[in-house]
């Protein structure tokens, strides 16, 4: 228990490091990510936890495999979460998913922030809209029900967005606005 | 047993490695490669471009009855054009493969392709780069002159006032001299007192020329205007034409 709180202090980019001297560390850099990167494939996919988890398994295998191609340039996670966002959509191309499945991947609180966020204008009910949000973000575009969850779930900056997702930080601005004008109009068609 | 723990144990089971960094040092050497050659490309068929353009006479449409723009649309190189375009779409899937490639926006790396491919070319055509490609190529494809511009056709249209060919003999200095124009033919060409001769051409035996005026006989021409058959954007053959005439 000792070991792992001394593993806690340091950085993924410290962990990195010792991984490469010896992989036991890296377990200490999954654990650290297991949650988060579950939570995101979910949402971002409706896959149940079986198959997210073994979208993630890859994710981390392949993480590990190039491991020697990790960008200083970058934040870990924002490598690791763009790994796992490409891992996912493999997965979906690969698979034939239900797309309407609610997974609960979110919880009340995420879900509050999005809406306040979305509902600035209280076009909508709070309360009826939050009842709904797995719903409306199933039906959207792939494109941007993963910049909503990015930036309002996952609170991701639009750098880390441009990094995970590859696109510049201008393409994220104009997505993030065109995903809030659709979850509205769907919201709208749905109430 | 946590997803982690599992996938610690699979690691080990199956024995996966970090792939070699060298491995991803020669992917980044490669794409830079590429990139650079690219660029240095796509300069040089620049330089061809602009050589192409500059040497297909605009003034000529006239002539030949033609309005600018059916003109323009004649003459325009579009093998080298679609080269060009080819090395800037090249050159754009290389900077969005690079690592921080995505960072920049599509219009920012596209505009950027062209100012860097234009400056380039400019630099490579003022050195005489494309004037001595487009000599080398002409030799080595037969074919290559009737790409785009026909510059021997367009310039074998002595109805239309437009001639040229090589001097073969000087009857009386530079008011008459016979040509073998590029099908063979000989000509008499009487010169206008008025007649305009470019800087660069020498009414002596040997030159090749362009000539614009009006056809007499089916073997007379008289010429109003003359032209040096190839356009010196060289500086070295500026230099060397300078150094021929101050023998």
């Amino acid at each position: 228990m000792k070991k792992r709180e001394h593993y806690s202090e340091k950085t993924d980019e410290e962990l990195i490091t010792l991984t490469l001297q010896d992989n036991k560390y890296y377990l200490y850099l999954m654990e650290r990510y297991e949650k988060k990167l579950l939570r995101y494939i979910m949402r971002i996919s409706s896959l149940q936890k079986e198959d997210a988890e073994d979208v993630l398994q890859e994710t981390f295998i392949k993480a590990y495999k190039n491991m020697n191609d990790f960008d200083v340039s970058l934040k870990f996670s924002s490598w690791i979460y763009r790994i796992t966002h490409n891992e996912t959509i493999n997965f979906l191309r690969k698979n034939r998913v239900i797309k309407n499945a609610i997974n609960n991947a979110f919880n009340e609180e995420e879900i509050g922030s999005l809406v306040s966020e979305i509902n600035q204008e209280e076009e909508f009910e709070n309360n009826a809209l939050k009842g709904r949000v797995q719903e409306i973000l199933n039906a959207m575009d792939e494109k941007y029900k993963t910049v909503l969850v990015l930036k309002f779930i996952e609170e991701k900056s639009y750098k880390e967005i441009s990094d995970i997702l590859q696109k510049p930080s201008g393409t994220i601005a104009t997505l993030i606005n065109r995903a809030k004008k659709q979850f509205r109009e769907l919201a709208d068609a749905n109430f | 047993m946590t997803l982690s723990e599992k996938t610690f144990e699979k690691i080990g089971k199956e024995e996966i490695t970090p792939i070699a960094k060298w491995k991803f040092f020669l992917k980044n050497v490669a794409v830079w490669t590429t990139g650079v050659f690219v660029i240095i490309a796509g300069g040089i068929v620049t330089a061809l471009t602009i050589y192409r353009v500059r040497d297909s006479d605009w003034g000529v449409y006239k002539n030949l009855g033609e309005s600018p723009f059916i003109y323009t649309i004649r003459i325009l190189p579009y093998v080298w054009i679609i080269v060009v375009i080819l090395f800037i779409a090249i050159a754009y899937y290389n900077v969005r493969n690079t690592k921080g490639g995505y960072r920049y926006a599509t219009h920012i790396i596209v505009f950027g392709s062209i100012f860097g491919s234009l400056l380039l070319g400019t630099a490579f055509f003022s050195l005489g780069f494309g004037e001595h490609i487009d000599a080398q190529i002409g030799i080595s494809v037969p074919a290559y002159e009737y790409l785009g511009y026909n510059k021997q056709k367009i310039w074998t249209n002595p109805g239309e006032g437009l001639l040229s060919g090589q001097i073969i003999a000087l009857r009386n200095s530079s008011s008459s001299f016979i040509i073998r124009d590029f099908t063979g033919k000989p000509w008499v060409i009487y010169s206008d007192p008025n007649a305009r001769w470019d800087a660069f051409v020498l009414p002596r035996v040997g030159e090749q020329i362009k000539i614009i005026g009006k056809q007499e006989t089916h073997d007379i021409f008289f010429a109003s205007e003359i032209r040096p058959w190839k356009s010196l954007s060289d500086p070295n053959e500026r230099k060397i034409f300078y150094l021929r005439t101050t023998k």
